[in-house]
Order: C-alpha cells, then sequence, then structure tokens
C-alpha cells in the first residue's frame, strides 16, 4: 500500500632499483602492538593466563573418577618450574594425585612478542595401577567478558574438494544461543560431514566483540570440537574446547596430552587483528629454515609419479640450462613398485609400497636428487605414509600394526591405517622413510592422507579407552614428523590430506601447505582459497596449471595462483618464458609475507574482480593485486588502500602484461585511490609501490 | 591430495572421444510449437466430467466452429455440446498476425433444465510437447511479498522423471507469499527453453493458479497442465463460468529478443490503450497522501503548473474517506469524503487538474471494507465476513463478493459516480488482504471453486465496465503492491506501485529488471521525497527508479521554492527524454543481483530509429569505476552520436564508431553514481 511510500529514501621500471633485497625474515614481531581498548579492563587472555595456575578457577577442566577437576584440583600437590622443551622456555603447572599417582602437567607458552598464550595438558600414570576414568576433557574452558551487545564469531570452512573451500564465515553470537563447531571425519580442517550450522569447520577462530576480541587456534590434528556459550544477559562467553570424546583410564607409566590451545586478544577490525594473527603464525607457528628464518614457501614445478626418470631428467637439465628459478622439483603419487608407465592410474593400489618402480626408475630416484642438488633446486616426492594396500609389504609382514575401518571391506577409499600409536610401527616407518630421504637426497617430504581416520579409531577403541587410538595416533604424527625434522636439518614438509584437511597450529608449526584444496588450478577457486585462508594460515601455495590460453588469460591463471607460493603443473618441457613468470613470482612473493588487505570481499562470482593489497611496512613497500574475472564487464577498479602515507611520494609501477611497466611517481593521496584498470577479460594488474 | 586434474582431464578426453565416436547424439525431433492448427488437433486443455475425461468425452459431443475477427488476428470459437446432459464447452482460441502466439479460454454453460455433474480438475492448459535437447529450463520469476527481491528472476532446470509444479495460494495471481514451491515461481509467466527455441506463456487468472511440468523419463516430452488449484463443481440451468486464459508464444533464436518479442506482444495486445488507440504511456506521478485538507492539495498543484513540473497526474492515496479520528486502514468501507478535508468532495481538484491537462487518481480498495463501516451496515449481503480462525479485522476485513450480481453493480454505480462526480481520470484500486479463505468458506462440496470463480470474473466485468462507462479512464492495479500481474489485470491496467518494497533504489533497480521480461507497464519510485536532485548521490537515486512511468512525492513545504523545483523538473525532464525507451527492447547486460559492491546496467533500444539507451548505476560499495559494455543491435560500420551524461546536465555530443560503441567502456566516477548514455544512429 502506498502509505510505506512516505520515507525519505536513505536514501616501469619498477625497477631493481628500488625493489630492495627482500628478506623473507617475515616481519617477525607484533611492531607496535597496540593497547587494550580503555574500556575493557582486563584483556581475556590476561583473564585467561591468570587463572592458569589455580587449581578452582582453572581455563581447563576434566573429571577424574566422576568429579570434576574444580572439585579436587586444590587437594592435589601442585608445583610450578620453567623448562626448556623442543628448544622453546615453557613455564610447567604440574598437579599430582596423591592416591593414584595421576600427574597433570599443564605447559604454557607466553609468546612475549604478542598478547598471547598457548598450553597444552599432559596427563601421565605415574602409578603402579590402572588409574580411574579420566573423561570430558576440556583442554579450554574458561570465561570471559563480553562488553559489547554485538558478537561475531569468524571462521572459515575447511577443505571438501571445493571452489567454496574456506569460504570465510561470520555468525552472530547472541544471548542464551549456544554455537558448536568442529571436525567429524578425523581429519582437522575437514569440512566433510561437517554440520556447524553456517559456522566453518578450521580449527581457528576470531571472536570480534567491537573494536577488540579474542582470536585463537585448537591445536589438534584429529577431531575436536569447540562451544561457545553467550550467557542469557549477554555479558559473559563461557569457551569450551577439545578432543569430541574423551573417556579413557590410563596404565601405568603412560602418558597422553590434549589439544594444543592458543589464544590471544585482538584489536582493530577483523583485517587489522588477523594481520596481527598472521604476524603470530609466521613467527611462531611455522617452520624454520637452515638459517633460523621462516620458511620460504617454494614455486614448485610440479609433476606426476609415473613419468620415467629419463623425462624427468630431461625437465631437471631444461630448467637448469635455461635458468628458471624453480625452487623445488616435485614428484606426486605413482613412483613406486609395481606401477609402470602404462599403468599409471594404479596410485591408490599400491600406497604403502614405498620402492621405486623399476620401470619408470631402474637406476631409483637418487639421479633425480643427484641431479637436483646440482642444479640448486629442492627435491620433493610424495608419500602416504600412513595408509596401506594389502600388497604393502610391512602390511604383509604385521597386519597388527594395520587399522581398518569397521564399517567398510578394504579398498581405496578404506584402507589400511599404520598405527603411529604402535611403537613399533611408528619405529618402521620413520626408519624407512628416514633412510629414504638420506639415501634419495630429498629436501622436501610431501605426506598426503586421503581417507577419514575417525570410524579407524572408533573401531580400535575400547570401553575404557574412548579417545586413546585417536590420540596416540596424533601423538605419534607429531613425534614422526619431528624426528625426520630433527634427523634431517633443514628438511621440509608438505602437509597435504585430500587437499588442505588438517590445516592446524600443530600441524604448520611443522609444515606448509603446497596443495591446499583438490579442487586445485580453478582461477577463482585458487583466488577464494589465498582470500579464506591467508588470515589464519600465512605458509600456503596457490596452484597454477599451465594451460594454452591467450596471454592474458595464461597471465590471469598465474598470477590467480600467487600466494606466500606456487606450485605449477606444467604438461610441456621447461621453456624461456617460464624464467619471467617464475621471476615475476619471486618479485611479489615477500609481500604474501606482509599484511593482506582484501580489497573486495570473497566471492565466486564470475563476474567480478578478486582484488588484495600486500603491504609490508617493514620495506615501506606493498603491492595490490586486480584479478577481472572471464565473465567480468567492470574494467577499472577504483581501490582505497591501507597503511599509505598520503604526505609522502611513491615510486609506482603498474604491470599488466608479463613485461614490467614505466616506473611513476604518485603522490600518497593519488596511490590510495589509484584507478587500476584491466583491459582484458580475464585480465590481471599487478601494481607495486615504494614509498621515496 | 594428488594431482586429480591430470585424472579429470583424461576423463574429459574419454568423453570427448565417445561422443565423437558414437556420432550427434541429439537428432532433432520435430520442434514443439502451438499454432491454431496443433490446438484445434490437440484440444489442449482437459477436464473431467461425471466419471470421465474430457478426452474420452469431447469426440462424442457436438462440434461447432465459427470464427471472429479481432484486433491483427481471429477469434475461433470451438463449440462442444453434450448432447446427454447439455452441458456446452466453448473455446475462444485467439490467434495473432503480428506474434506466434495463440491465446485461448475456455467456458462451460449448462444448457439443459437440470444441474450438471459434477465438472472438476479442468485444467485449460493440458498439452504433452516434444522436447529435443537435452537441457530444458523453465525461466520465471518470483511474485511480490514487499521485499527489494520481489521479482527474483529464476531459472530451474526441467530434468526428466522429476515433475514439479508451482503456483499461488492466497488468491492473488503474483502473490510471492506462502506460494506453492515459492523458490521456483509465484508469477504467472514462463519461458520454457528447449535449446535455441522454446515457447513463452501466461497463465491468465487473478485468483489462485497452478502449473505443472512434467518432463518424461526419457527425457523426450514435457506435459504442462495449468489451471485453478481446485475445481470440483455442478453448475445450475443457465450458468456460465469461465477458466483461467492461457497465452502461448512460439520462439526461436536467442532467448533475450525472444523475452523481447514477449515485450511487444505484451505493449501491443496486453496493455490498455488510451483515447487515440495507442498502448497507454505511463505517467509520471506526483503522489499525496489521502487524509490531508484539500486546499494544501490545490496549492501544490498550482504549484506544479506555475514551476511547469512535468508531472502527468496527481495522486491522492489512501485516507481521504471516513471518520478523520480513525486511519486508513479502519475507515476501509466508509467511502464517503472525510468532510473536515474534503467539504465539497474532490470536484474543486478535479477542475483545477483538468484546466492543467493534468491526470487525476484516487485511490480506492473496492473490494475491502472493515466491520461496521457503512458499507458493510448499509449492504451486509455483498460481502463475505471473516473466515473461521482468521486473524485481526485489520489483516481479514469484509470481502467485497464480486460474484454477488448485487455487489457488482453496486459497487460500479458507486465508483462510477465517483469518477464523474470528481473528475478522476485515473482509478486505482488497492487489494490489501489474502482472499483465498474467503472463497474457501463459502464454498460447498459440490462448488469447490465457485466462488472463486465468481469474484475473479466480478472483478473483470467491473473493470471493463468502468472503463466502458468511462472512456479514457485507466486503471492502477494495486495489491499489497504487485501481487495481482497477470495478463488478464495487466490487460485492463498498469501497476503504478509495483511492489510495496518501494522507494529503496537497490530494489528499484531489482524490481526493473525482474519485471520487464515480463510486464513492461510499471513505475518505479523516482527521487523520493528529496528535493536536490543534483548530488551524485540523489541522481543514482532518481534513475534507480527509471522504468516505463515514474512515482514522485514532495512535502509541500519542502517543494515551494524555486531551486527544489528547478532541480525536480530537470529530473523529470530527464525522465521524459528517458521514458520512451522503456517501450523498447529491453537487455539486462548483469544479471539481476542485490549486491551492493556491483553496478546495475542496463540497455533499452528503439529500432525503430536506431537509438538507444544504456542506464549504468554504479551502487554505493562498489570500488568499480569503469566497465565495457557488450551491446546488442549496433551496426560496427556505422557511425553514432553518443551523449554519455553523469550529472544532471546534458553533455556534448560525440561521434563514435559502431565498433567501438559495440563494446563500449562506461566510467562513473562516483560511488555511488550513475550515468546515462544515448546513442543514436547517423
Amino acid at each position: 500500500v502506498y502509505a510505506q511510500y512516505f520515507v525519505h529514501i536513505l536514501c616501469k621500471q619498477f625497477a631493481t632499483l628500488f625493489i630492495p633485497a627482500v628478506s623473507f625474515a617475515c616481519l617477525g614481531r607484533a611492531d607496535n602492538p597496540a593497547p587494550p581498548p580503555a574500556h575493557l579492563s582486563t584483556p581475556p587472555v590476561e583473564i585467561v593466563t591468570a587463572t592458569l595456575g589455580k587449581p578452582d578457577a582453572a581455563p581447563f577442566t576434566f573429571k577424574y573418577d566422576g568429579k570434576d577437576a574444580a572439585t579436587f584440583l586444590a587437594t592435589w600437590k601442585q608445583t610450578e618450574k620453567d623448562a626448556v622443551v623442543a628448544g622453546k622456555h615453557v613455564h610447567q603447572v604440574i598437579y599430582k594425585d596423591p592416591a593414584t599417582g595421576l600427574n597433570v602437567t599443564v605447559e604454557v607458552r607466553t609468546l612475549h612478542d604478542f598478547p598471547a598464550v598457548d598450553w597444552v595438558i599432559y596427563f601421565a600414570n605415574e602409578g603402579t595401577t590402572d588409574t580411574p576414568i579420566i573423561e570430558d576433557i576440556q583442554p579450554l574452558h574458561a570465561t570471559i567478558p563480553c562488553d559489547t551487545p554485538d558478537a561475531i564469531l569468524h571462521n572459515a570452512e575447511g577443505s571438501g574438494q571445493s571452489s567454496g573451500d574456506f569460504h570465510l564465515t561470520a555468525v552472530p553470537i547472541q544471548p542464551g544461543q549456544p554455537l558448536t563447531f568442529g571436525t567429524t571425519t578425523g581429519r582437522s580442517s575437514d569440512s566433510l560431514q561437517c554440520t556447524n550450522g553456517g559456522i566453518g569447520a578450521i580449527p581457528f577462530f576470531n571472536i570480534q566483540m567491537g573494536d577488540h576480541g579474542l582470536q585463537g587456534a585448537i591445536g589438534w590434528t584429529g577431531n575436536w570440537v569447540m562451544h561457545i556459550n553467550r550467557a542469557a544477559d549477554g555479558k559473559t562467553l563461557a569457551l569450551d574446547a577439545g578432543m569430541s570424546k574423551t573417556h579413557l583410564l590410563l596404565h601405568p607409566g603412560e602418558t597422553i596430552r590434549t589439544p594444543r590451545i592458543l589464544l590471544m586478544d585482538g584489536h582493530g577490525d577483523f583485517t587489522a587483528a588477523q594481520n596481527v594473527w598472521r604476524k603470530l603464525m609466521l613467527a611462531d607457528y611455522s617452520p624454520r629454515d637452515l638459517q633460523g628464518q621462516t620458511i620460504k614457501v617454494p614455486i614448485c614445478w610440479d609433476t606426476w609419479g609415473t613419468e620415467r626418470a629419463a623425462i624427468k631428467l630431461a625437465a631437471i637439465k631444461g630448467l637448469n640450462d635455461q635458468k628458471i628459478p624453480a625452487d623445488a622439483y616435485w614428484m606426486d603419487a605413482g613412483w613406486y613398485e609395481p606401477i609402470t608407465a602404462t599403468n599409471g592410474f594404479g596410485w591408490a593400489d599400491h600406497r604403502g609400497n614405498w620402492v621405486p618402480s623399476k620401470d619408470l626408475f631402474p637406476d631409483g630416484l637418487r639421479p633425480l636428487g643427484e641431479a637436483l642438488r646440482q642444479a640448486g633446486i629442492g627435491y620433493l616426492v610424495w608419500f602416504e605414509a600412513e595408509t596401506a594396500s594389502p600388497d604393502a609389504p610391512r602390511y604383509k609382514e604385521h597386519p597388527d600394526w594395520y587399522l581398518k575401518n569397521p564399517d567398510h571391506p578394504i579398498s581405496d577409499d578404506f584402507p589400511l591405517y599404520l598405527n603411529l600409536g604402535n611403537p613399533d610401527a611408528y619405529k618402521s616407518l620413520a626408519s624407512q622413510i628416514s633412510q629414504f630421504i638420506t639415501d634419495n637426497e630429498l629436501t622436501w617430504y610431501r605426506q598426503d592422507f586421503n581417507f577419514s581416520p575417525g570410524p579407524y579409531w572408533a573401531g580400535a577403541d575400547t570401553q575404557d579407552r574412548v579417545g586413546m587410538s585417536e590420540i596416540k595416533s596424533i601423538m605419534g604424527l607429531y613425534s614422526y614428523w619431528d624426528e625426520l625434522r630433527a634427523k634431517h636439518p633443514g628438511l621440509q614438509i608438505d602437509n597435504c590430506a585430500s587437499g588442505g584437511r588438517r590445516l592446524d597450529i600443530e600441524t604448520m608449526s611443522r609444515s606448509v601447505a603446497l596443495w591446499r584444496s583438490d579442487c586445485a588450478g580453478q582461477s577463482d577457486a585458487e583466488q577464494t582459497h589465498s582470500q579464506g585462508l591467508m588470515p589464519w594460515i600465512p605458509l600456503t601455495a596457490g596452484v597454477w596449471i599451465v594451460t594454452k590460453e591467450d596471454p592474458s588469460a595464461q597471465l590471469y591463471r598465474q598470477r590467480s595462483a600467487y600466494c606466500a607460493g606456487t606450485t605449477v603443473c606444467i604438461g610441456d618441457a621447461p621453456a624461456p618464458w617460464q624464467k619471467t613468470a617464475f621471476d615475476e613470482f619471486h618479485g611479489v612473493q615477500p609481500y604474501f609475507y606482509g599484511d593482506f588487505y582484501p580489497l573486495l570481499d570473497q566471492n565466486l562470482d564470475r563476474t567480478g574482480w578478486c582484488a588484495w593489497q600486500l603491504d609490508r611496512p617493514d620495506l615501506n613497500s606493498g603491492i595490490v593485486l586486480c584479478l577481472r574475472r572471464p565473465g567480468s564487464i567492470y574494467s577499472t577498479l577504483q581501490v582505497d588502500l591501507q597503511a599509505i602515507d598520503p604526505a609522502a611520494k611513491y615510486d609506482v609501477e603498474v604491470r599488466t602484461t608479463m613485461a614490467k611497466g614505466a616506473l611513476q611517481t604518485l603522490s600518497g593521496r593519488e596511490l590510495a585511490n589509484l584507478q587500476v584498470a584491466v583491459p582484458e577479460k580475464p585480465g590481471s594488474t599487478l601494481v607495486f609501490y615504494h614509498k621515496k | 591430495m594428488i594431482i586429480l586434474f591430470l585424472k579429470r582431464l583424461l576423463v574429459t578426453a574419454a568423453i570427448v572421444s565417445s561422443a565423437t565416436s558414437q556420432g550427434d547424439p541429439a537428432i532433432p525431433a520435430p520442434v514443439a510449437t502451438m499454432t491454431l492448427d496443433t490446438w484445434k488437433a490437440v484440444l489442449p486443455f482437459f477436464f473431467r466430467y461425471g466419471d470421465k475425461s474430457s478426452a474420452e468425452l469431447i469426440p462424442t459431443w457436438q462440434r461447432s466452429e465459427d470464427v471472429m475477427p479481432a484486433e491483427k488476428g481471429e477469434i475461433h470459437r470451438i463449440t462442444f455440446l453434450d448432447p446427454t446432459t447439455h452441458l456446452k464447452v466453448t473455446a475462444e482460441a485467439r490467434t495473432f498476425t503480428d506474434f506466434p502466439a495463440v491465446d485461448w479460454v475456455l467456458h462451460f454453460t449448462n444448457e439443459g433444465t437440470s444441474d450438471t455433474p459434477i465438472l472438476e480438475d479442468i485444467q485449460p492448459l493440458h498439452w504433452t510437447t516434444a522436447c529435443d535437447t537435452p537441457d530444458a529450463i523453465l525461466h520465471t520469476a518470483q511474485g511480490s511479498c514487499q521485499s527489494i527481491a520481489d521479482f527474483h528472476q529464476t531459472t530451474v532446470p526441467i530434468q526428466p522423471g522429476q515433475p514439479f509444479g508451482f503456483g499461488t495460494t492466497t488468491g492473488r495471481s503474483s502473490d510471492g507469499l506462502r506460494a506453492i514451491n515459492g523458490d521456483v515461481s509465484s508469477f504467472p509467466f514462463f519461458n520454457i527453453q528447449t535449446g535455441d527455441h522454446g515457447i513463452l506463456g501466461a497463465i491468465g487468472w487473478t485468483g489462485n493458479w497452478l502449473m505443472n511440468i512434467n518432463r518424461a523419463s526419457d527425457g523426450k516430452t514435457i506435459a504442462f497442465d495449468a489451471g485453478m488449484l481446485k475445481t470440483h463443481l455442478l453448475l445450475h440451468p443457465g450458468e456460465t463460468i469461465r477458466t483461467p486464459r492461457i497465452l502461448l508464444m512460439n520462439w526461436h533464436g536467442d532467448i533475450a529478443e525472444a523475452q523481447n518479442t514477449w515485450r511487444k506482444l505484451m505493449l501491443s495486445h496486453y496493455s490498455p490503450k488510451d483515447l487515440n488507440g495507442q498502448t497507454v504511456t505511463e505517467p509520471i506521478c506526483f503522489c499525496s497522501g489521502g487524509g490531508e485538507p484539500i486546499a494544501g492539495k490545490l496549492a501544490t498543484v498550482q504549484f506544479l503548473h506555475d514551476k511547469k513540473i512535468p508531472a502527468d497526474l496527481y495522486w491522492i492515496d489512501a485516507g481521504w474517506y471516513g471518520d478523520k479520528n480513525l486511519d486508513w486502514v479502519h475507515n476501509r468501507g466508509s467511502w464517503a469524503y472525510t468532510p473536515d478535508f474534503y467539504p465539497n468532495g474532490f470536484k474543486p481538484l478535479g477542475d483545477l487538474l483538468k484546466s492543467y491537462n493534468i491526470g487525476f487518481l484516487v485511490w480506492i480498495e473496492a473490494e475491502t471494507a472493515m466491520p461496521g463501516s457503512t458499507f458493510v451496515t448499509q449492504h451486509p449481503d455483498w460481502y463475505i465476513p471473516k473466515p473461521p480462525g482468521a486473524g485481526s479485522d485489520e489483516d481479514f476485513p469484509e470481502s467485497l463478493n464480486l460474484g454477488n450480481p448485487d455487489a457488482l453493480k453496486g459497487m460500479t454505480d458507486f465508483v462510477s459516480k465517483l469518477i464523474t462526480d470528481s473528475g478522476m481520470t485515473w482509478y486505482r484500486q488497492d487489494f490489501n488482504y489474502s482472499p483465498a479463505t474467503y472463497w474457501t468458506s463459502m464454498d460447498k462440496p459440490d462448488r469447490i471453486g465457485m466462488t472463486e470463480i465468481g469474484h475473479i470474473e466480478g472483478l473483470y466485468a467491473y473493470w471493463d465496465a468502468l472503463r466502458a462507462q468511462h472512456p479514457g479512464l485507466l486503471i492502477d492495479n494495486c495489491a499489497s503492491g504487485g501481487r495481482r500481474l497477470d495478463i488478464e489485470t495487466m490487460s485492463r491496467s498498469v501497476a503504478l506501485h509495483r511492489s510495496d518494497a518501494a522507494g529503496i533504489p537497490l530494489g528499484e533497480q531489482f524490481h526493473t529488471q525482474g519485471l520487464a521480461p515480463w510486464v513492461p507497464l510499471n513505475d518505479g519510485i523516482v527521487g523520493g521525497c528529496v528535493t536536490d536532485r543534483s548530488s551524485s548521490l540523489q541522481l543514482y537515486n532518481s534513475r534507480s527508479g527509471y522504468s516505463a512511468g515514474v512515482n514522485f512525492s514532495v512535502e509541500p513545504k519542502n517543494f515551494s521554492n524555486d531551486p527544489a523545483a528547478d532541480s525536480i523538473r530537470k529530473n523529470l525532464e530527464e525522465f521524459r527524454e528517458v521514458r520512451p525507451y522503456f517501450y523498447g527492447d529491453f537487455y539486462p547486460l548483469m544479471e539481476q543481483n542485490l549486491d551492493l559492491s556491483s553496478w546495475c546496467a542496463w540497455q533499452l533500444t528503439r529500432p525503430a530509429d536506431q537509438s538507444g539507451l544504456l542506464i549504468c548505476l554504479r551502487r554505493p560499495k562498489s570500488i568499480y569505476s569503469a566497465l565495457q559494455l557488450d551491446l546488442h543491435g549496433v551496426d560496427p560500420t556505422a557511425k553514432y552520436d553518443v551523449e554519455v551524461r553523469t550529472t544532471m546536465d546534458k553533455a556534448p555530443i560525440q561521434t563514435v564508431s559502431g565498433q567501438e560503441l559495440a563494446h563500449f567502456h562506461v566510467t562513473i566516477p562516483d560511488m555511488p553514481g550513475s550515468a546515462l548514455v544515448f546513442y543514436h544512429k547517423k
């Protein structure tokens, strides 16, 4: 009806002369951590940290022999000490039950350069008999104040072989309406069988409360669940997180650990807070190189494992001769017995048979390692170490080392699962792979994991040991990776699980993700995946599948895959144009270690663009990457750049082709609102800027 | 994991090779088209009578046929008479010389001397057609439910072995509320696309309707059924009823061109005409509320005239009637001027408007009355009371039963006299409730559907009578916005207030783009109540409302100064330049969307004078500042005069080659902002 009508309507050369020799030392530390907002008297992390040593109000909980920890922990013997664990300084709060000998050690790490704290809890039976039942272990069990009407949970979808993988989510946290989210398949960032009501499934979160908040992560590579319960009056948030289910006794001498909890006070809007989080991840939760610097994610030359050695050696020679700056040469699945060049797709049927195919590699894999070492190129080989098919030699000798899916016969989708909780199985694998790395001069160990282990664990647990199979497998996984890295200084690990389904702070502290989604190489998906991951996990690689398209489309595809690293799948032999392409990537790569500002919301709209700013305040420089999608009729974007000094002058290069553009000088004011044109559809433009 | 793409490449290669080795599997079957010959051969309707279907009965009945001329076509009247019960079925099938379309309606008459057996499951559309492509797609739209997303275009695959239906349930023909399968459609217009051809269609019925689509499991045929939701009724001696009207138009080629042909069909044959026999020009309306003294209105009209504001009509909305202490809702049914506001009725206003050649529109919700209102008190037998269990009186008032001859005549006489007395040139009829439950409450078990049929037939008779008695009178069809948009109403009216979510620029853009392919004649809201329209924001707001016509409104106190008048006049003069293009072809250049970070862009062309217009709207959060548009119908070898207008002022004409114009770059510097690009072939 018309009555509603009476409403007012709301209505260059960007030359090497100014591209500094950029260091990969990440920004490393929060340069100027913002003070907490004045209206928030005590930041959440301080509140939580203060209770870590308080047995009656600890920020964790469990039940022991049916009783809540808060009711008895104060009666246990409590000691505290500082220690160095795995090269890191920690503070340990130790509770010991005088009656049963159960030792509960809370190992706390304060991250001095960030307003953050991290802890993990160990349970050790130091008695002589089985313990009573330990259950409902929640390494996070804390209540924090909520001083704003609107609280928002930010998260992202996990990986599920979709262009929508890592889709950012934001849901309101309403009074009296508890939220629960987590994973169920046994992989820590798997979106499969995950029904979280619009909340994502990566084990990272940001609870935004106005201009501040609480960021966090759950470090556990199996199943986890988190609950957020805002009080009916809206004034507090109760947080619980841990494994999905624990109900277990410990045998004498047995020790288990919990998921790791990491919390950091957030300041500013989501983007600002996540840029501090990125620094934290780069500084404290990323692997280091031999110089102690945060690792440089490689640009890889990705090949399938079933090519003959001669072809691979020729490609390596081509890379070397033409000086194509690939950081690593990648051999994917299929390189092992009994696969042949004419039977290249049996890769899944022969997992666990980690002996090079004689048909493909008559001299083994070492000649490739030697050639790559001489060429100065890294060497990555794929394994699915935890998985085996029935023809795997280890299974034939030790069938008891493997778990089976209780609901399905053995098949590619439900293979055998090596129980890394079994010390003998663990030793056998670790020793074999370590020897393989030495023998073949591997510099990168790629570990894939293509099934859901959740049911295997559940099937192997007994009634009084619910959760134990998962705990031991996960502890074994961490020990296995730590052992390989310790034995092979400089070795790096590529963490894959049907794409990025095991992305958490425990894995990412030890590895990077070079194949972050099985929906790989599709340009708009690559853009979405980067934009969804970068706020949480800086070190991943995009995937560039080289196809024969017109130059603009080709360059669009290439630049869509730019992230901290790039995985390049080229069917053809090395060619001179690839040097220019790889060089361009090396030129932009340092910026992916800086602050990340999305200029458009994450979207899969083929009529839209994708546009990001990556800024290195420490270098007074940055880039803007604009990607015009194939269906986009938009030809120019008016960007609103961050961290630009309006009073300063900038050298600016606008590059729409592979050739460098002319260098121009712009005022900061002009740069901040630069009009970026992309004439082709699809097309791309890179803008480099550097403060004079 | 693993490099699955390699696997995919191999699989794709395998598919391609098998397809080529086996040859083209899609051997074209005969393309389905509806022609008069097809119609006569297959008789694409259905009903059940007694215990038999029409397919069994009709061949045994007496068939006769005659032909009558119609405007640019013929009406073939085909009659079937049951020799036993004397039920006569009359089908009127209309053809067109200028469109590949057929339109039909059925009438059922009891020519016997006793009640007929039960007549039921009447489907005026019942047709199975060949489907010669793997992919069949239903294009349609959602109806109106006071949302900025009203008239959202929908596209649904028609899959083998997966029948589905869609329609309305509230008793209003394009009501998005409680629709059957509302995600598919609640809008009685459709386009079934089978590759590069298809059938466009409409169901003409202003009550409830249901359409079912059933593609055979082998994919090779599609069966359509459409009609009222339920019919199960007997007819008394001498009684006649009609069915929903069915209109089908065949198309081949480009689907955008097909929708434009449909627009032409709507404009030519399903739109009201003016006194010169031309399709009505949608007006520029100055809107005002009814519950205000006439003195202010007379002053406003004088100001409109003095300042040469190009308003085509002055609009009095709800509230002009009844007790001044009650609001417009509670006074419905007390259809007498509020004496304090209109001591001498509307005549002084009508006379003034007539002298200035400005139209005069008055709102009335004729089918509605509150309990206790004067009409209900005086004529209780005209109204159907609130059904048991219904909600408040405001939402469920008394419902005028236009199936009652006394009520029909009484309301026709009353409104006709109001028109004569006031000098109204536009009759605005609103309808703010769901009538379906009133109708079902009145139906007896052996007369299911009769109350609805009686009311809808009465509604058409009512409007036809008013138009016959007042040549040149135009009707504005409103039902809580655009909830009664169908070919029967749109043949008799236009929609000046197409959605109750009105005046929101994003919604205005969305509604125009959603309606333009189906229903050309509707008004947007231009500039709302804003006076200074020169800023990029206000110009964006105004241009967002451009449609075949526009509505605006300004508080008189804000209006009575020269700068305000100048700004509004300039804005409306611009709209007058734009308006003719809304009677041409419409090409959306971007998909309909509600994304504030996007743009909205349309091309409107007038092939007859080789000119066109681009309307580009950069939304408030769009950081895109330029786009490149691929235009339709531009001659690459020709030269064009082009004006790119981003402010309210005209811009210089430049000469642009057809090649350049065909892929034209449009830049809008402001956010939000807008650009009009006029072009004309030299």
